[in-house]
């Protein structure tokens, strides 16, 4: 202790300060090029699922009673062959409420550490059916797994904070962008089966939903003279928020 | 700051944006060092780390600029480490490759290749250090922190943050009198 408090209270000499300085020179600032470029990415980023849909209301402290409640259930579903039919099931089969179901109550019953691989288990099963429909050209099929997938890795991200290993959670990352990477590359196969129109996806809606345009009403035709044209309104819709143009940037990169 | 990365931590995305706004420049050094100032996939590797956080705002733990600064540091390792391993899984590049920097035409060669040289004995030196060493000088030098700074996002005392500092200056000063001995 006294030898570091020594060197903590000692100044930095002028060669150490020129080594310092000649060490921040082995990095460099963002242009400003860059740095917009860099903001403009972040803005443009999509905030990222939280998965509500799937979480169970109640804390730690109606777990008791979900992991009671969790395990009669799955009694219960797999003593009529239910929960079996229903773990394959698709999100246009009826099924898919029961297996959307089971999976709450697994991971409700489960260990807080098991949780991100099971969520993890969910999304690489999704992306899986989403190959096999894609393959079968059911896009608007592949579309809702992978929507559902993308909860999945959402909530195995939440859940990666209840993990204490670091080499668990690092294998669990790698994992989590193993499965996000496969669902990224599949979503990609869904959008151009629909920008072709894909005869599989007939019905699928477009990724941006098409926006009424306001009618503006047009002037009444009176008997009075003509007066100076007023310019209409600009009303066509823009998509971004602000005034502010995006930059053509990547906002989702395959990790 | 403060109350900006607690609103962050609420979901408040415009509060993200303005931090990240005020760690770019750090972080950007970071992955610079890391990758070669004249890698042209910095840009890139500092995108996915701001994109990255975006998507595990809820493992940023504490309320303040060192946790924040801390966190975001280990998520732009994860992405470095990520490319690293990538660009030595591809195949090599072509010698065409245009996004390669220009050399201009009346730079002196000479002094180029004594500068990259020196360059990559002291880079090589730092990454030789202790990993308590390389992440004091990494945030001290590199992304320009004061030492109160420093010990707060490593949660040491000031004290051993200079401690640890001035070692690794004297072994860095060290590697490269040793090396321009070899050369002599």
């Amino acid at each position: 202790v006294g030898v570091e408090d020594d060197l903590g209270q000692a100044e930095p000499n002028p060669d150490e300060m020129a080594l310092g300085a000649r060490i921040a020179e082995l990095a460099q600032d963002p242009s400003d090029g860059a740095r917009a470029r860099i903001m403009a990415a972040v803005r443009n980023a999509p905030t990222p699922a939280t998965a509500t849909r799937r979480r169970i209301a109640g804390g730690s402290r109606w777990r008791p009673v979900l992991v009671g409640f969790g395990t009669a259930a799955l009694l219960l579903f797999a003593s009529v062959g239910a929960l079996a039919a229903s773990s394959d099931a698709l999100p246009n089969s009826p099924a898919y409420k029961l297996r959307l179901f089971e999976e709450n109550v697994r991971v409700a019953v489960a260990d807080p550490r098991e949780k991100p691989r099971l969520h993890l288990q969910f999304a690489a099963e999704r992306v899986r059916q989403a190959k096999e429909q894609i393959r079968r050209g059911g896009a608007r099929v592949a579309a809702e797994l992978l929507s559902d997938c993308k909860h999945d890795l959402a909530e195995a991200e939440a859940e990666l904070l209840a993990t204490d290993d670091p080499a668990e959670e690092r294998a669990l990352e790698e994992e989590h962008d193993r499965v996000e990477s496969d669902a990224v590359i599949q979503q990609a196969q869904v959008e151009t089966i629909v920008d072709r129109g894909g005869a599989g996806s007939p019905t699928l809606e477009p990724k941006i939903p098409s926006r009424e345009v306001p009618v503006v009403p047009a002037p009444q035709a009176t008997s009075s003279p003509p007066t100076e044209p007023v310019p209409s309104p600009d009303t066509s819709p823009s998509p971004f928020p602000d005034s502010t143009p995006a930059a053509p940037v990547d906002a989702n990169p395959t990790p | 700051v403060d109350k900006l990365v607690a609103a962050a931590r609420g979901g408040d995305r415009e509060a993200l944006e303005t931090l990240f706004e005020g760690a770019l420049s750090p972080i950007y050094r970071y992955v610079a060092f890391k990758l070669g100032t004249t890698n042209t996939d910095v840009e890139d590797v500092v995108q996915e780390t701001f994109i990255g956080a975006i998507g595990s705002i809820s493992r940023l733990r504490g309320d303040n600029e060192p946790a924040l600064m801390s966190w975001l540091l280990s998520i732009a390792r994860f992405k470095v480490a990520d490319h690293l391993r990538a660009r030595y899984n591809r195949p090599a590049e072509s010698l065409d490759d245009d996004t390669r920097p220009e050399v201009p035409g009346r730079t002196n060669v000479e002094a180029l290749v004594i500068q990259s040289t020196q360059d990559q004995v002291l880079r090589d030196a730092i990454h030789e250090l202790t990993p308590e060493q390389e992440e004091v000088v990494t945030l001290r030098f590199l992304m320009g922190y004061e030492i109160e700074q420093v010990a707060g996002i490593v949660g040491r005392t000031e004290g051993a943050v200079k401690a640890l500092q001035h070692r690794a200056l004297a072994t860095l000063r060290r590697r490269l009198d040793e090396e321009i001995m070899a050369w002599a």
